[in-house]
């Protein structure tokens, strides 16, 4: 079955060719914004089965639009990851701290591979996303 | 015998001579002792005055290296005179100078000669005499530094007829302000660098997936895509590391006319991932046409980094800095460009904003700040002939205001 996945980055150029990738090598349907002030509403419209945020952006940042996502009755049960060039892991843990969102980070110079691996873990450990459907 | 009126004559005539003789030896005597009171006095006052010289000699000579003097007459430089002292600054003799006219100009580096012209034609034209800063080479082919403070001299009629150029080489003061600013630069670094590093990344990441897609795509289409974008990616990595780069490097501290937006925007590039990751968004308010400041390019970079640093540092997150620049009038009627880095972080006490430029003063406990970077913005800021003033109040936040002259052209009136 194809999985949608959905991606908010402020970088267009990552934007297309992670799509680009994730589609030719997995069994994905990427759908990409550079508008990180709709997301509720793109994500209610869209229905993903995952949302991926970049962490800084200009304007509104990843973290706040996690917490927002969190907050709507109809996105609250989408899972959310941060796809981010933060130096590690950690630096992006603690913008988080006390968020209470326990979201997944990854670091966008993973390989691939290694991403669409930990975005099927991801999904497999989600909880039903017939809920959010 | 001879009758008593002549006795009395006669007697009368000594007594005449005798008071002559006694009014003669008191007043020679009186002339003698007021001769000798005024050699004692000239003596004194020539003591005084070979002692007044002397200090004033050694004052000259621990502020000054060497002096020329430049004769003018109609208007013109008629003749240069140089001190012997001339040898140990410039490697040439007092002879050479005589020797050849154009040497003492041939000598100053070629970009600061016309600078340095202009000073010569101002002091000659006005009268105003104004220390300034250049560059010679040495003999040896070493570049040094020296400050002129020259000095005019009036003929009785009024007229310029001379002016001295106390010559200071201040190459090692030079060179320890490079290295004190290196060694800021380097800390201010030190606190960007995650922040930099994510610059860097972010086209990093667009050159590997277009790596990965050009391994398993076979369109054209995706591939032309890929390659564009990360052409694109190298040149933005690039375009960091080339402001990474001008800002590190140990650059020429010359004073230039410097457009403001521009220095800006480099700062910018290499401080704003920093603020972006503590959600804190700088506003900017600079007018498009804006007059040229006068500083060192990479010394203005090292006071907008220092003052968003500090402004960055007094906040917590979702904190807000605006940056505005304006033209305006400051002391002395002169034209400056007013620079305001305002911040609505913690505030500074009034009991320590006085202490803020002080070197090694910091409350900066958690980033552990050298302390000197105030310090340094106002030694900067002050070599420039500019002004930084600071507005404080607890709770509402910190304005950093400096004050910088614009290039000359637009100054000139000053020395008219």
């Amino acid at each position: 079955m194809t999985r949608k996945l959905m991606i908010v980055d402020d970088e267009e150029s990552f934007n297309l060719l992670f799509k680009a990738n994730v589609e030719t090598r997995g069994d994905f349907d990427v759908v990409t914004t550079t508008d990180n002030n709709n997301v509720v509403t793109l994500a209610k419209e869209v229905k993903p089965d995952l949302i991926l945020l970049d962490i800084l952006m200009p304007g509104r940042n990843g973290i706040e639009i996690s917490e927002e996502l969190r907050t709507n009755r109809w996105t609250k049960n989408i899972p959310v990851a941060f796809l981010t060039s933060l130096a590690h892991a950690d630096d992006a843990r603690q913008n988080i701290e006390g968020s209470g969102t326990g979201s997944y980070f990854l670091s966008k110079l993973f390989g691939i591979e290694e991403l669409l691996e930990a975005i099927e873990m991801i999904l497999r450990e989600a909880p039903d996303s017939s809920m959010t459907t | 015998m001879a009758p008593p009126f002549v006795i009395a004559c006669y007697a009368l005539f000594f007594i005449t001579v005798l008071l002559l003789l006694l009014w003669r030896y008191i007043s020679v005597n009186n002339l003698c002792m007021q001769l000798d009171a005024s050699r004692k006095e000239w003596e004194r006052t020539e003591d005084a005055l070979k002692k007044s010289e002397q200090r004033f000699r050694k004052f000259v000579e621990s502020v000054t290296d060497y002096v020329y003097t430049v004769e003018v007459k109609n208007g013109k430089a008629a003749k240069i005179i140089h001190s012997p002292d001339c040898l140990a600054v410039t490697g040439y003799r007092a002879e050479e100078y005589d020797a050849d006219r154009l040497l003492y100009s041939n000598i100053i580096h070629e970009d600061d000669r016309p600078d340095v012209t202009r000073h010569h034609e101002i002091i000659i034209s006005s009268g105003v005499c104004k220390s300034f800063g250049y560059r010679i080479i040495h003999k040896d082919g070493s570049v040094r530094w020296m400050i002129n403070t020259p000095v005019a001299h009036y003929s009785e009629t009024g007229d310029l007829a001379s002016y001295d150029n106390f010559i200071k080489d201040i190459t090692k003061e030079k060179e320890l302000e490079g290295k004190l600013i290196q060694s800021e630069k380097m800390a201010s670094l030190g606190v960007l660098s995650a922040g930099i590093a994510h610059e860097l990344k972010n086209p990093l990441s667009i050159i590997l997936r277009g790596i990965e897609l050009l391994e398993v795509s076979d369109t054209q289409h995706n591939r032309s895509t890929a390659l564009s974008l990360m052409k694109d990616a190298v040149f933005r990595a690039d375009k960091i590391t080339r402001d990474l780069l001008s800002f590190s490097k140990n650059s020429p501290l010359k004073t230039e006319s410097v457009e403001f937006k521009v220095v800006l925007d480099e700062t910018i590039s290499i401080i704003n991932p920093t603020l972006q990751m503590d959600r804190i968004k700088p506003r900017f308010s600079i007018p498009s046409s804006l007059p040229k400041v006068m500083i060192a390019a990479s010394e203005l970079k090292q006071v907008l980094i220092n003052l968003i640093n500090n402004a960055y540092e007094a906040m917590d997150k979702d904190g807000n800095i605006a940056i505005t620049a304006e033209e305006g009038t400051g002391e002395e009627g002169k034209n400056i460009v007013r620079i305001t880095v305002a911040d609505n972080g913690t505030g500074i006490p009034e009991e320590d904003i006085e202490n803020i430029f002080d070197p090694f003063y910091s409350t900066k406990k958690q980033s552990g700040g050298t302390g000197l970077g105030l310090s340094v913005v106002k030694g900067i800021i002050e070599k420039h002939e500019g002004v930084i003033k600071v507005e404080s109040e607890v709770g509402k936040g910190t304005s950093i205001v400096v004050e910088l002259p614009c290039e000359l052209t637009k100054g000139k009136e000053v020395y008219q």
